[in-house]
């Protein structure tokens, strides 16, 4: 398809179904409804429009302090798994476990450990996020090949320089592709540890619309998030595409 | 009954919003049926798109291809065409024997019937004994005999062979050119090559056809006269090398028609 | 995870090495409490847990939670992979999926769940409603581009044997997309624990969910700590149901590793 009867497809799509959607809601309106039409939401949402940002700065500040924690805690482990033998093999797997604990258990963990803090919230992020950045950097550095680290070795350079000069520039298309997964996991991540403990963010908003039934609210800060979480991941696709624009796979068709 | 493969005024352009690219150009050929015809020519010259028409998995703009009397499509619902990819293309998923049995499945032969035959097949090309291998198991020699063997499953008219044994060593790919002129000459098929490998050319064709690009089109026809059965002593008679000289000026000439 | 432990390891020593990892981290984890004498809001000692959590309430709560993460993880899977091959065989169809896959992606389910409670109301199906949604979605994509993604080669081969649409989806496209369905179930496994629980935790009823925030807020930390266990063990199943399933679905590749 060119891309012009994409874009054209694309908005047909979008068109007829926020079309449908408005129909339906208006068919099923009434003050116990819980379905908004997409114009009900657009006013919603340009009514909170204040504490909308507001409380979208704050999630997206936990996911994105979170993100950083996990890219750091990822490529060190990604480090270890691929050059330590030793503890490689158990730093991956309990980095699985600690994955795989379901976050809505493990926050009130690190609330009780750090407080109803910022930085708890961050961490539950960077849980949260941390296991695919480490998998596709291991990945990556597997795929480099095995001349790279023998030229490195001929020119007398330490398994370190050789890993962090050469090897890594090979594993860099899958760390990029791996954010695409990554930071809308701290996103929603960083909603759920604002359910144990937080005044003010996205995931709390949605609680407490849930709590009070204010059903605008709620679609609202749904709607709002949903945008978010897309443009974390478009932006990563984008940087991933720029950064490293050798590498075919660094672009998901959608 | 018409014992030829006729290709008329072919033309296959894909137009765009830049301005459009053609492939093909007004080209003509004619294959006598049991000849071994042999397409060479630089990348982009159209020898893979016109292996393609003829074999109706392309579609031309213009032009007309008959297939021994009947048109390309026809030739192709009635499974006249043999054809071995440059990639092995193995259902990485069946065995070997599964993969042979593939064609015959499809033209409904039942499975008994079918994995006699995919055997007979595989001990002909030099397989038996791996029959139940998966692809991921076999060497890149071992895949493409397989994927010959498959493409003679049911017995057809034509075989076309798009670059089969690129990537291959020497010695290996020597090999597989003599188990093709072997199975050639017993099935009595017609072929079709599209290669790069001006030896490869020599030592399999009856007639090689180098084309050009920018437009893609024949420039030349080279006629190989050397007896069969041709065997690898050949390949260094003067015969021999004197037809190679002759096609590999022919094919700079090709390459010296864009700048190299 | 194959890729990342020694392929020549047989299960046995897998499993040998696995206990003795666990046990050695609980020593740790016993050591440590008793050496630094660490209140139990901050972590209770294995001992703790052990004797002290209540345990009947976990194992029926993970009992709870386990039932909604299966019932809702095969919904969820079945309906995703329906899906998928309808919209594939469909040109429409996959013309209205595709452009809409990114904002299908970025739908946070926790994020719905909300929604979801006030629209059927508490109860075992909003858990397995989340459950099925938070796998539904990634599974279609996944097998929307699984069965997309078949070499242009193997069709022409189709083309070649004039099979028909059926039969190149039959034999090629079909079993050509498993190692994509079972990468996504492999995303799926863990998400689907995560959403039950999630579900649980703001609807109330009777699983692990709802037993981390009421022992929480109860104060009774080593209950907290073995609904915590529980749960990272239900994980662990689900693990290692997704690696039977691979096995399974895709034979020939499993083998090699």
């Amino acid at each position: 398809m060119s891309r012009t009867l994409r874009f054209f497809t694309l908005f047909l799509v979008y068109a007829f179904l926020l079309i449908g959607w408005q129909l339906f809601a208006s068919t099923n309106s009434g003050p116990q409804s819980l379905f908004a039409g997409p114009i009900e939401i657009v006013q919603a949402i340009y009514d909170r429009r204040n504490s909308l940002w507001e409380a979208s700065l704050v999630t997206l500040s936990e996911a994105i302090a979170g993100l950083l924690l996990a890219i750091v805690l990822g490529l060190v482990v990604a480090i270890m798994v691929d050059s330590v033998r030793l503890v490689g093999p158990t730093a991956y797997r309990l980095s699985v476990i600690l994955y795989s604990v379901p976050l809505i258990a493990l926050a009130p963990i690190l609330v009780l450990w750090f407080g109803p803090t910022f930085t708890a919230r961050a961490i539950t992020a960077m849980v949260a996020s941390f296991l695919p950045i480490v998998i596709n950097v291991v990945q990556g550095l597997r795929g480099a090949p095995l001349a790279v680290s023998e030229l490195g070795e001929s020119l007398a350079m330490s398994r370190f320089a050789i890993l962090l000069s050469m090897r890594f520039r090979f594993a860099l298309p899958a760390f990029f592709a791996s954010l695409k997964i990554a930071g809308p996991s701290a996103f929603i991540a960083a909603m759920i540890s604002e359910w144990i403990n937080a005044e003010v963010g996205l995931g709390i908003n949605l609680l407490y619309s849930m709590f009070s039934f204010n059903v605008e609210a709620l679609w609202a800060n749904l709607v709002v998030a949903t945008f978010w979480s897309g443009v974390i991941y478009i932006a990563f696709d984008f940087i991933a595409k720029r950064a490293t624009p050798w590498h075919a796979s660094s672009g998901v068709g959608s | 009954m018409i014992n030829r493969i006729e290709v008329r005024d072919v033309e296959v352009s894909y137009p765009s919003d830049s301005g459009g690219f053609t492939a093909l150009s007004g080209v003509s050929l004619t294959i006598e049926q049991g000849e071994f015809a042999t397409l060479i020519g630089p990348s982009g010259c159209g020898k893979s798109t016109l292996l393609r028409v003829i074999a109706d998995l392309l579609i031309p703009t213009h032009g007309t291809v008959t297939v021994f009397g009947e048109s390309s499509q026809q030739a192709r619902k009635a499974r006249r065409f043999g054809f071995v990819f440059q990639d092995p293309v193995l259902l990485p998923w069946r065995s070997a024997l599964s993969n042979v049995c593939l064609p015959l499945r499809v033209a409904g032969q039942s499975k008994a019937q079918a994995r006699k035959r995919a055997s007979e097949l595989l001990n002909l090309v030099g397989l038996k004994g791996f029959e139940q291998n998966l692809p991921a198991t076999l060497s890149g020699g071992m895949a493409r005999r397989v994927a010959i063997a498959r493409a003679l499953t049911l017995n057809p008219s034509v075989l076309m062979l798009d670059e089969p044994f690129n990537g291959l060593d020497e010695i290996r790919r020597q090999n597989l050119n003599e188990e093709l002129q072997r199975l050639w000459m017993e099935f009595q098929s017609t072929a079709v090559l599209v290669t790069h490998n001006v030896s490869e050319a020599v030592f399999l064709s009856d007639r090689v056809y180098v084309m050009g690009k920018d437009p893609g089109r024949i420039i030349a026809e080279v006629h190989v006269n050397l007896p069969r059965p041709r065997t690898s002593d050949m390949l260094h008679e003067p015969a021999f090398l004197e037809i190679v000289k002759n096609l590999s000026v022919t094919l700079l000439s090709a390459y010296a028609l864009e700048d190299l | 995870m194959n890729a990342f432990t020694s392929s020549r390891k047989s299960i046995a020593s897998n499993w040998k090495s696995a206990t003795i990892g666990t046990i050695t981290v609980i020593l740790i984890w016993e050591l440590t409490v008793v050496w630094l004498d660490l209140p139990k809001y901050i972590l209770p000692s294995p001992t703790d847990i052990v004797t002290e959590a209540q345990w009947r309430d976990v194992v029926s709560a993970s009992a709870s939670s386990l039932f909604s993460i299966i019932i809702g993880f095969i919904v969820g899977n079945v309906a995703g992979f329906l899906l998928a091959v309808f919209a594939a065989s469909s040109i429409i169809a996959s013309g209205v999926i595709q452009p809409l896959s990114v904002t299908l992606r970025s739908i946070p389910i926790i994020a719905i769940a909300p929604m979801l409670t006030l629209i059927f109301g508490r109860g075992l199906t909003i858990t397995i409603v989340v459950g099925a949604l938070v796998v539904f979605f990634p599974t279609l994509i996944n097998m929307l581009i699984g069965l997309r993604s078949t070499e242009r080669e193997l069709l022409e081969l189709m083309r070649v044997l004039d099979c028909s649409r059926v039969q190149t989806f039959w034999l090629v496209r079909l079993p050509a997309s498993m190692p994509y369905l079972v990468s996504s179930l492999r995303i799926a496994a863990p998400a689907a624990v995560l959403g039950v629980m999630v579900a649980e935790w703001i609807v109330g009823g009777s699983g692990l969910g709802q037993l981390v925030l009421r022992s929480s807020i109860q104060i009774e930390y080593p209950t907290m700590w073995a609904a915590l266990l529980a749960s990272a063990a239900l994980a662990g199943l689900m693990f290692v149901l997704v690696s039977v399933l691979e096995r399974f679905l895709i034979p020939w590749q499993s083998r090699q590793r």
